[in-house]
């Protein structure tokens, strides 16, 4: 009892030392050692690999299947087919089950079950308690080897994906990005975009094939996180899924799309608010200079309130509350950007600032202390993916999907920490707006020659898709 | 009280590792302290990461506010982030003039402003430009964001703060040695805040204003559903405030608030990851032990008058229709507000819950529709709303009937032992899930020790709802979900007859 209260009196001394003496601006700490517990690597009789790591932390267990195949890959006159086939073969039953009794049967258990298909790839996922785990798997398997996809189903999914695309047009944000992905993306599959007419052209004999091409052809990986015994689960994976997901061959990963001329778009909207939106295409994540422009990302605006154009345009003139730049690194192209959310009048000097916080940077570089700052802090922050484990084992499985190197995650902290203050200027001039595209969702005057200053302005309405000819691509990218 | 924010809890019963200490209880897992101030300390070790996740909330928020001064609670949230006099600062001893000049011109400039049709536009633009020039001469002297700035540096994520109705939350997750760090400067900043860059501040949650209530067709029906379903009591006032009050908030009021509210005694702290609880409490006492006792809260509340009868609003907005309906109803720890939990997790929890399935999947007449018991708040009464969007070619009116024939259907069928069931099972399931992050970890302790009193209600909660019965459902249903306790909101495109 006397040593327990020495000790204590001990901590609290100390803790008091360092009320005293802590300096937030010198202090440092040693890196945090922390050594990540093992994949095990197996794979089905099919070829499809297997990723597990048991971790009992957490009494749960989820599995991710990944797939090549999405929506860039829809017929442009049937555009919305991913949207459309995700919605009707998640909830349209599967095998003897109703609709209603698929559902009833997950919910019973309270398994978690998710169907998503993106623009090039797609996941499923589950997320259960492990005393469900048979069962679980059981409806994995039945919903992948045996969807029902009923007519009905179909057209009720036809019916939400056309209301999504109704609801687009409430979001000021959400109407950005789309007239964003439309005219980057211009002449490349990934801007096809779905409308009501091309959504209400999909059949189920559309849908049917999408998901058995989908199933045989996805080049599918899987993984799994969580409470289980790796043997057991991969002999149980093999059991139900073994005969059922194809190798691939399907879905070959398409060209990158290349920059449009310069363009800017204007949808004119009664708001209390503008919504500023510019990119353009950059550098993918296997590229030389990702790590640069990643670095570039955030210090000009990725990086939360010690960036340049947070501190510019929200901090030193109140211009706006949601402010900040982007980069999405794909496997071979990546797409680089700035948003800002400010009132009407204010729409012209924020883009002004879009021009000259990053030109500033490209011609006189980055501050040596704020560079060091930026990369202190993308590294020391690294060890938070480890945080949950399932990270850890997602990466791999969407690593192999993307066909890139499963330790890329890993080098991560190296090739931020290898980045120059050369190499993040001359990434600061890739944030450049006399390229790309620029897009205002607002109260914009068309009429106002400023916008015409870039090159060709599109004026269009915020509700109306539907008006762009299938043979004029355009639409959505990840962002 | 919602049932999203009870997403977590323990079930180490059914499988052996870290949560299976303690028969399945958080009553050991969760090391609790109260220092002589005042301030409860939670913590919660788990040491699967070299990371650990904090939370500090305030029990003050926008329910706190005096009449006229709505949007305090925020804007001094924000304010927090901007420094105190060893930290943002280049030069303090310069600095200080400089913030009371800035001060005492910002208040004349308010006080004119305020004045509406009659104030002097000279004397207005002579003093905005004077408050312009302080600003410019101010700025070099600033270190812009630095906390931020030195949280970044050592690896922090999730640096960011909230306020709502019932209470203010700082958040914070670093690596695990880092704890000093976090412990300095956030004492520091509880004791000794410097609300420098105040009036570009304002305009900041101008924006967000702007952006979250005047842009958004959600935020503007939501407005509208609490400041009708309201009348007397300050629920109905938006937590950012209401855009009048936000254009001349007063410094030296904001300034009196931060006294009143951010005592030790109104705060909680919970820490979740690698940490040792004795170590931990050891570094708490030592920075905030010393902090003194805040004021006892001087503000009455003014309590919701009974509904004497439905009440309606429409809001014209350029979006395609939306609607929300709601009933006044009592807040935890009353029984019927856990029967609401049932009721919520009934009607809209999951693909076979009774209104998804009905006016989602059967009926196609909503594209989406959920359901939340308390908004919006819980430290009073408060309200059960669904939110519902009509597919196109359904009138908000017909939309509106068929939602109300499914809430009767509550009261003439109440959920079968099979819906609870699934309910029960959703629920414990959901909290597994959250066990995965020490930030919703810290924040559920810190929640429910803030607005219940004690972070034990979680481990209740399960249990209490276990012995809800379904005719308790339908006695609710009838005594709650009537027309005279109900608040209609819907919001239609413009020129539609709004």
């Amino acid at each position: 009892m006397r040593r327990a209260a020495v000790a204590l009196l001990a901590l609290v001394l100390g803790g008091c030392a360092v009320a005293r003496s802590l300096d937030p601006r010198t202090a440092r700490f040693p890196p945090v050692d922390f050594t990540p517990p093992a994949i095990v690597e197996t794979a089905l009789s099919g070829g499809t690999p297997v990723f597990l790591l048991e971790d009992r932390d957490v009494p749960l267990v989820r599995l991710y299947a990944a797939f090549r195949g999405g929506s860039a890959y829809d017929p442009p006159a049937k555009a919305g087919l991913a949207d459309v086939t995700a919605l009707a073969w998640r909830t349209g039953g599967a095998g003897a089950l109703s609709p209603e009794a698929f559902d009833e049967a997950l919910e019973g258990r309270a398994v978690e079950l998710g169907l998503h298909l993106g623009r090039e790839s797609g996941w499923v996922s589950l997320s259960l308690l492990p005393a469900d785990l048979e069962p679980g798997l059981d409806l994995l398997a039945l919903l992948l080897a045996a969807p029902t996809l009923r007519e009905d189903r179909v057209a009720w999914a036809r019916t939400q994906v056309a209301e999504r695309l109704r609801r687009e047009g409430d979001n000021p944000q959400e109407l950005a990005f789309r007239e964003f992905r439309r005219a980057l993306y211009r002449g490349h599959p990934r801007g096809v975009i779905p409308t009501p007419e091309t959504v209400a052209r999909i059949t189920r004999e559309d849908v049917a094939d999408l998901q058995g091409r989908v199933v045989r052809k996805g080049a599918w990986a899987l993984g799994a996180v969580g409470a289980f015994d790796p043997r057991a689960l991969a002999a149980a994976l093999e059991a139900r899924l073994g005969g059922v997901l194809g190798r691939g061959g399907a879905f070959s990963p398409l060209p990158p799309p290349v920059e449009p001329p310069p363009a800017t778009v204007l949808v004119p909207k009664p708001l209390a608010q503008t919504t500023v939106l510019w990119g353009r295409l950059g550098p993918g994540r296997l590229a030389a200079d990702f790590a640069a422009v990643d670095l570039a990302d955030h210090l000009l605006g990725g990086g939360g309130f010690q960036s340049r154009l947070v501190q510019e345009i929200r901090s030193n003139r109140g211009l706006a509350y949601s402010v900040g730049s982007f980069y999405q690194a794909l496997p071979g192209f990546g797409v680089l950007g700035m948003q800002a959310s400010t009132r009407g009048d204010a729409a012209a000097a924020v883009v002004a600032l879009f021009g000259s916080v990053p030109g500033d940077a490209a011609v006189h570089g980055f501050g040596d202390e704020e560079l060091r700052l930026a990369q202190d802090a993308l590294v020391n922050r690294h060890v938070f993916r480890y945080e949950d484990s399932g990270n850890t084992v997602r990466e791999r499985v969407a690593a192999w999907v993307d066909g890139t190197p499963p330790d890329l995650p890993i080098r991560y902290p190296e090739e931020i920490e290898a980045v120059t203050g050369a190499a993040a200027a001359g990434a600061a001039a890739r944030f450049d707006p006399r390229a790309g595209v620029l897009v205002l969702v607002g109260p914009v005057d068309p009429s106002d020659p400023a916008w015409g200053a870039r090159g060709p302005v599109e004026v269009v309405g915020p509700g109306d898709p539907g008006r762009f000819s299938p043979t004029v691509p355009a639409g959505p990218a990840d962002q | 009280m919602p049932l999203r924010l009870l997403t977590w809890c323990v079930l180490s019963f059914l499988v052996p590792g870290v949560w299976a200490s303690s028969s399945g209880s958080l009553e050991g897992r969760v090391a609790e302290r109260r220092l002589p101030n005042g301030l409860t300390v939670l913590v919660l070790s788990r040491p699967s990461a070299p990371v650990v996740s904090l939370q500090m909330t305030f029990r003050v928020g926008g329910v706190d506010e005096p009449a006229g001064r709505t949007g305090t609670a925020h804007l001094l949230e924000h304010m927090l982030f901007k420094g105190t006099p060893t930290l943002g600062t280049r030069d303090w001893e310069r600095e200080q003039p400089l913030l009371l000049a800035i001060e005492e011109v910002g208040r004349d400039l308010d006080r004119e402003r305020r004045r509406g049709p009659t104030a002097d536009p000279a004397r207005v633009e002579a003093l905005a430009r004077r408050l312009a020039e302080l600003t410019t001469e101010h700025r070099p002297l600033v270190v812009k964001e630095e906390i931020d700035g030195l949280y970044a540096r050592h690896g922090a994520v999730g640096f960011n703060a909230s306020t709502s109705t019932d209470l203010t939350s700082y958040t914070v997750s670093l690596p695990a040695n880092r704890l000093p760090l976090w412990a300095r400067i956030e004492a520091e900043r509880m004791r000794t805040p410097v609300f420098r860059e105040y009036y570009v501040e304002r305009d900041v949650v101008a924006e967000e204003r702007r952006q979250r209530y005047e842009a958004d067709p959600g935020g503007k029906l939501y407005e509208a559903l609490l400041s009708t379903a309201f009348s007397a009591h300050p629920y109905r006032d938006p937590v950012i405030g209401w855009a009048a009050d936000l254009e001349t908030l007063d410094l030296q009021e904001t300034r009196a608030f931060y006294r009143d509210h951010y005592g030790p005694d109104n705060a909680v702290i919970a820490a979740v990851g690698d940490l040792d609880p004795e170590a931990f409490f050891a570094l708490v006492a030592a920075h905030f032990g010393s902090l003194p006792p805040g004021r006892p809260n001087p503000v009455p509340v003014t309590r919701e008058p009974p509904q004497a009868g439905q009440k309606r609003v429409s809001v014209a907005f350029d979006a395609a229709p939306r609607l929300a309906v709601a009933f006044h109803k009592p807040t935890l720890p009353h029984r019927h507000d856990y029967v609401f939990d049932v009721i919520e997790a009934v009607l809209t929890d999951g693909r076979s819950s009774r209104l998804v399935r009905e006016l989602v999947d059967r009926r196609g007449v909503a594209a989406s529709v959920s359901a939340v018991n308390g908004l919006p708040g819980a430290r009073y009464p408060n309200l059960f709303a669904v939110f519902l969007t009509p597919v196109e070619g359904v009138s908000p009116e017909a939309a509106e009937a068929a939602l109300l024939e499914e809430l009767e259907r509550l009261k003439a069928e109440p959920p079968t032992a099979e819906e609870l069931d699934r309910v029960l099972r959703r629920l414990e399931a959901s909290r597994v899930r959250a066990l995965v992050s020490n930030a919703a970890l810290a924040r559920q302790l810190a929640y429910f020790q803030a607005v219940a009193g004690d972070w034990r209600y979680l481990e209740d909660h399960p249990r209490v709802l276990a012995t809800v019965t379904p005719a308790e459902v339908a006695e609710v249903a009838r005594t709650y979900l009537v027309p005279t306790n109900r608040t209609v909101a819907v919001l239609r495109p413009r020129g539609e007859g709004s």
